[in-house]
């Protein structure tokens, strides 16, 4: 008997009685401003967040402010390599568009900049869906995400709800910048993926 | 308890030597407690989702064998190759074969506790294959040669001065630096290249879900996924139990996770892998490894619903004054405790014991399983099968032949007030064990059956 068989027969055997599945909650939690509660966790985990007016509003914020700053606060002097998946970004950014390309060339991008399809209000976690380069919101440096303001939901039970089954090869929701408390629980932002999170939330 | 040098009091002795580091680590991990507490707190449904959550492992574990076949017939529509071990063994050979096929003799690995148990690291070093641990805490107790002291922060045991020692002497940091900081910042340097220098990856996995054959990842330092977008080949391990039947059940095992874990609401990333990325290949393997056992024991299998959080260590009076070593397995703590019996009785029958069945754990453990009585349980199912110290068992006997005879009774009291009163010496030494951590108590003048016959003779008379 191969292995498979052997081990579905096993648990077949032991598995108790059925027990029906149950509901999923149905008082779950909301809030008044689901996008202040965004925008207050995505501080507590470390992240940034910037209301903006729509798209205009995100281009005109990272080059007159976003970009001085990163520079001043990271001591950033050589010439930044600055990537997208989203052809708007074209003027600010070089775009990938596609995955035909080793992954391994975006070890030197500094600044990431994608779009979410969604946010959540209790964890301010956002859902980064497929783009072709899986890699890059975890290796850049610094990573910015784009997400409309509509879009931000209360609960991961309605970003579930929302999303259904999907059908994307892959997906993550992004929560703040990589982080470690490893040594003493001491955190440390900039574990291994990027060492900040810049969020605009777009009118 | 056994003949062998392995035992959890005995390791705790070793642990207890320092007092000062004994007191560090219980402050430690009662700060990751409190954070769980103001986490979960502050959320009007915790108990329920609680329940909700325990109700779903409930319900996947009574239907696991047919979930265990959907989940395989999606992950492979998905293109992933799935693959099945019945034992640690199996699961290893597995692995080394994938990894030998394409010539690779260097792995990056992201945190499992299933490959712990498994031993793999030790089975692919024997065999010429490199796997370098990228958890950050990973990585230090492996450049340490030690195994991790805890599920979700595997280096909570060691001081930051130690850890500055491992990178001065591994790494190449300053002699003496022990800033966080800097000593996170030269592992991050020296990963990205092994990130970028692997060909296959191994992760973990936190939940797959049988109606799409996707899995999930939860890290907060991102190492997963440097891995895994980075190789060509992505092997993830996984116990049969980490199953959840949909993607909606995603939504109540996230918010629990990290709310319990480290007070987190959610970790810095959850991903979920469905496909392999263009060009790469993705294997699932899942292992059984005693757990279709521990389903078959009626009493044990509510441990399966485990989703490994680590709660239960937090809280854990023993664990946090003993720490994780003590307990001479991959997982630690009460969970653990648990877990390790049903793998090898005899070799981890002092294990149930390590708890003062306080229930702590089981009130902090978000998919509600009743670890204390759990612990209760395999106490009596290992004296029935003679795990147990042969001393304390001769001793229980005695002690219930002197409890049912009232002659006897007044007898051992009276010879026990005498020996406190006169000889304590013969009683308060090393060789009591339970002399040890404590005084023995100074004798009453009499017994509460003397002093009451001596009442009512008074109040007759």
């Amino acid at each position: 008997m191969s292995s498979r068989d052997q081990i579905l027969r096993a648990v077949a055997s032991a598995q108790p009685g059925n027990h029906p599945m149950p509901h999923l909650p149905t008082q779950v939690v909301t809030y008044e401003d689901p996008i202040a509660k965004f925008t207050e966790m995505a501080i507590a985990v470390g992240g940034g967040v910037i209301r903006v007016n729509g798209l205009e509003g995100v281009k005109e914020h990272i080059e007159e402010h976003y970009i001085l700053s990163l520079r001043n606060k990271w001591h950033i002097t050589h010439p930044l390599r600055v990537v997208s998946t989203l052809q708007e970004m074209e003027a600010h950014a070089e775009l990938l568009l596609s995955g035909d390309f080793d992954p391994h060339t975006l070890q030197d991008v500094d600044i990431a900049i994608m779009k979410a399809d969604l946010g959540v209000a209790e964890n301010s976690a956002l859902w980064v869906p497929e783009t072709q380069v899986r890699v890059l919101p975890f290796i850049c440096q610094h990573l910015i995400l784009l997400v409309e303001a509509r879009d931000i939901l209360h609960n991961m039970h309605e970003a579930y709800a929302l999303m259904g089954n999907g059908d994307q090869n892959f997906g993550v929701f992004i929560a703040g910048p990589s982080k470690t408390a490893d040594i003493e629980q001491s955190l440390v932002l900039g574990a291994h993926g990027p060492r900040s999170l810049m969020v605009y939330v777009m009118d | 308890m056994r003949g062998t040098s392995k035992r959890h009091a005995d390791l705790a002795d070793v642990f207890n030597a320092d007092e000062a580091r004994v007191d560090w680590h219980d402050e430690t991990l009662w700060f990751v407690r409190t954070k769980r507490d103001r986490a979960t707190h502050g959320l009007e449904e915790w108990e329920s989702l609680r329940e909700v959550a325990s109700e779903v492992k409930h319900h996947t574990l009574a239907n696991l064998s047919t979930y265990l076949e959907e989940f395989e017939q999606q992950a492979i529509a998905n293109g992933v190759q799935v693959h099945w071990a019945t034992d640690a063994a199996e699961h290893n050979e597995i692995v080394c074969h994938l990894l030998q096929k394409h010539g690779i003799d260097r792995m990056v690995k992201s945190k499992s506790m299933l490959t712990e148990e498994c031993h793999l690291n030790d089975y692919l070093a024997d065999r010429g294959i490199e796997v370098i641990d990228s958890d950050l805490g990973e990585r230090i107790v492996q450049l340490a040669k030690e195994m991790p002291s805890h599920i979700v922060l595997p280096c909570i045991h060691k001081k930051k001065e130690e850890i500055g020692d491992l990178f001065h002497e591994h790494l190449g940091t300053e002699a003496g630096e022990s800033d966080p900081q800097i000593l996170t910042e030269t592992a991050r340097q020296h990963l990205r290249d092994t990130f970028l220098t692997r060909r296959a990856a191994l992760t973990g996995v936190n939940f797959a879900v049988a109606e799409t054959g996707e899995m999930v990842v939860c890290t907060n330092e991102g190492n997963a996924d440097m891995g895994a977008h980075l190789s060509s080949i992505h092997i993830a391990s996984m116990g049969i139990e980490k199953l959840i039947p949909k993607r909606a059940h995603l939504g109540v095992f996230l918010r629990l996770l990290t709310r319990s874990a480290t007070g987190q609401p959610i970790t810095t990333y959850s991903s979920h892998f469905k496909r392999p990325r263009e060009g790469q290949e993705m294997h699932i393997v899942l292992v059984d490894n005693g757990r279709s056992r521990q389903l078959a024991r009626e009493d044990f299998r509510n441990s399966l619903k485990c989703i490994r959080c680590g709660a239960c260590m937090n809280t854990c009076p023993v664990y946090r004054r003993s720490g994780g070593h003590s307990y001479h397995y991959a997982i630690s703590g009460p969970i653990g405790s648990i877990l390790a019996p049903n793998l090898d009785m005899k070799d981890f029958a002092d294990l149930p014991f390590a708890s003062t069945l306080c229930g702590s754990c089981s009130n902090v453990c978000p998919v509600k399983i009743d670890i204390h009585n759990q612990l209760y349980k395999w106490r009596q199912e290992l004296v029935k099968a003679g795990y147990t110290d042969k001393k304390k068992t001769a001793a229980m006997k005695l002690m219930a032949a002197t409890l049912s005879s009232p002659a006897k009774f007044k007898l051992a009291g009276k010879l026990g007030r005498l020996t406190l009163r006169y000889i304590p010496f013969a009683v308060n030494n090393g060789l009591n064990p339970w002399y040890k951590g404590r005084e023995m108590p100074s004798p009453p003048k009499q017994s509460f059956g003397e002093w009451y016959a001596s009442r009512k003779k008074e109040g007759e008379g």
